[in-house]
């Protein structure tokens, strides 16, 4: 083989080589544009899910979840639920029963976390909100990193 | 017939005999006590470099008949291709593709560590190889052993011993080839950069990410299916969460079986005749060649970023796209942390790594492309 021919055979294989790299990496772009679009309509779907009948169950599920290892403070805490934007009434009342205690600013914080993804605390310190989060994860053997908390209240 | 007659025809029938026919055999089986040596005490790739050796060792004690028998039939799963597809399905299931996800740009790095391979295909055809010969010679510098073997087992039987031991023992000796390279391309303060941490990568994109990956490159060079494709499958079965037990036998009981037989049938194809010839001294030397040349572009590609980013990407890890996982990628948290003690660049490195993999399959499909018709 002549060596020029070797040298076009080498250079059209760097050549391929990246040229299907940057192809992948365009792919790569186009998923992670496509996955966070997915996301964020799910997410969006999610708050604005009406609260249904099974949403107290659901609440009690986990508040049943207790047992020896849960503190007093932890005790206290019995509450884990997806607020839902336009229903005021369950969100919005320990709002305006306990104003002070609320960590976020504004006048609907429910709202506000319902779509900027931040857990919202009531009358529960970050290091209880915290147990209470390694607790649930192992409860329901949900890994952390895929178990959303929306807000944890403490309704006593 | 007295005792001398029949201990004369047992010795004259031994494998004894037959070492004083051809020494070359007495070498290979030095060679072979070498190379269990390195991989026993010096712990150079003991999982392949054993089983290797034991091959070299059982095809080169004369008379045994069983490179005819159960080699003869272990060897086909390296002829038919089927054993280096079956490690890249273990090694698939294995790797955690998150940092390549998480900063696609590391697939560039990959691509430039490639270079070694066009390199030695070059200086291997300058030195009188026959082209096909001169492709799987090359695709030693993509520092990935199954690839290797796959390649030289389509282009190159009668070199692939050559070939497979080189690739496993420079994989073994990056840790020593790789950081004089890397302190001489690279300044101190290009070692000194310490990299924002990567962004979480989700579910959904990991397992969107092998099939995506799969699709769009064996389309566009199909000769690279076995290895993609079992690689993106492996790490297809770890990803969904739903196949961990398939995940699981991929990892372990499947890989570990196949090493072994890979392991066994490389070995064997190094009989004294073909392996101990000049060429193979020269194949390995390219090897090295390969690499380096491998390692260069890799962290040339790494200087380009850092330039082009401002200084946000740490050039070592470009190193780590030849794509021996994670051996490399260790290398660069080492030398980076020699650099300064606050950088921690091993899942960065991971990124290139892990895109090494991907484009020293697509360079080797590329040879097979042209070569292998």
């Amino acid at each position: 083989m002549p060596f020029t021919d070797a040298l076009i055979i080498a250079i059209s294989g760097v050549s391929v080589v990246f040229m299907m790299l940057c192809i992948l990496w365009l792919a790569m772009i186009l998923i992670d544009k496509f996955v966070s679009f997915i996301e964020s309509v799910e997410r969006v779907s999610e708050t604005n899910q009406p609260v249904t009948e099974s949403e107290p169950a659901k609440q009690f599920a986990f508040g049943a979840m207790r047992d020896e290892t849960w503190d007093r403070p932890i005790q206290k805490v019995i509450g884990i639920f997806t607020p839902k934007p336009d229903d005021t009434s369950a969100a919005k009342k320990p709002a305006e029963t306990k104003p002070a205690a609320e960590k976020t600013a504004g006048s609907e914080p429910v709202q506000q976390a319902a779509y900027g993804g931040e857990l919202l605390l009531f009358d529960v310190d970050e290091k209880t909100a915290a147990c209470l989060m390694a607790i649930v994860c192992e409860q329901t053997k949900i890994p952390l990193n895929e178990l959303v908390f929306k807000s944890i209240r403490a309704l006593d | 017939m007295n005792i001398l007659d029949i201990l004369g025809k047992i010795f004259s029938e031994s494998g004894f005999a037959g070492l004083l026919e051809d020494p070359r055999y007495l070498v290979m089986i030095i060679v072979a006590f070498v190379l269990l040596y390195l991989g026993i005490h010096k712990k150079y790739e003991p999982l392949l470099m054993v089983p290797i050796a034991f091959g070299v060792l059982l095809a080169n004690l004369p008379r045994t008949g069983i490179t005819d028998g159960l080699i003869h039939y272990l060897s086909l799963g390296v002829e038919f291709g089927i054993y280096p597809s079956l490690v890249f399905l273990g090694t698939g299931a294995m790797t955690d593709f998150g940092p390549l996800i998480a900063n696609p740009s590391s697939l560039l790095m990959g691509a430039g560590a490639q270079f070694g391979i066009f390199t030695a295909f070059l200086m291997a055809l300058l030195l009188g190889f026959e082209p096909k010969v001169a492709a799987a010679i090359g695709v030693i510098g993509g520092a990935d052993g199954p690839t290797a073997i796959l390649t030289a087992s389509k282009l190159a039987m009668d070199y692939l011993p050559a070939i497979a031991i080189a690739a496993y023992s420079y994989m073994a000796l990056i840790p020593m080839i790789q950081p004089p390279l890397m302190r001489m391309v690279t300044t101190e303060t290009e070692r000194k950069t310490v990299m924002k941490q990567a962004r979480k990568v989700s579910k959904k994109e990991r397992i969107i990410f092998p099939i995506a990956v799969t699709t769009f490159v064996v389309l566009l060079i199909p000769d690279t299916a076995p290895l993609v494709g079992m690689l993106m499958m492996g790490n297809l079965l770890k990803e969904t969460g739903l196949t961990d037990r398939l995940s699981d036998t991929a990892q372990n009981a499947l890989t570990n079986m196949v090493i072994i037989f890979l392991g066994i049938s490389v070995g064997a194809k190094a009989i004294a005749p073909t392996f101990l010839t000049f060429r193979t001294i020269e194949i390995i030397i390219l090897g090295l060649i390969a690499f380096c040349f491998s390692t260069i572009g890799g962290l040339l590609i790494g200087k380009i970023m850092y330039k082009v980013t401002g200084g946000k990407v740490n050039p070592l890890i470009g190193s780590a796209g030849v794509s021996a996982v994670p051996m490399a990628a260790r290398v660069s948290q080492i030398e980076g942390q020699k650099a300064n003690p606050s950088n921690y660049l091993l899942m960065h490195a991971m990124g290139p790594n892990v895109a090494g993999v991907i484009g020293s399959a697509v360079a080797a499909g590329f040879m097979l492309k042209i070569f292998g018709g």
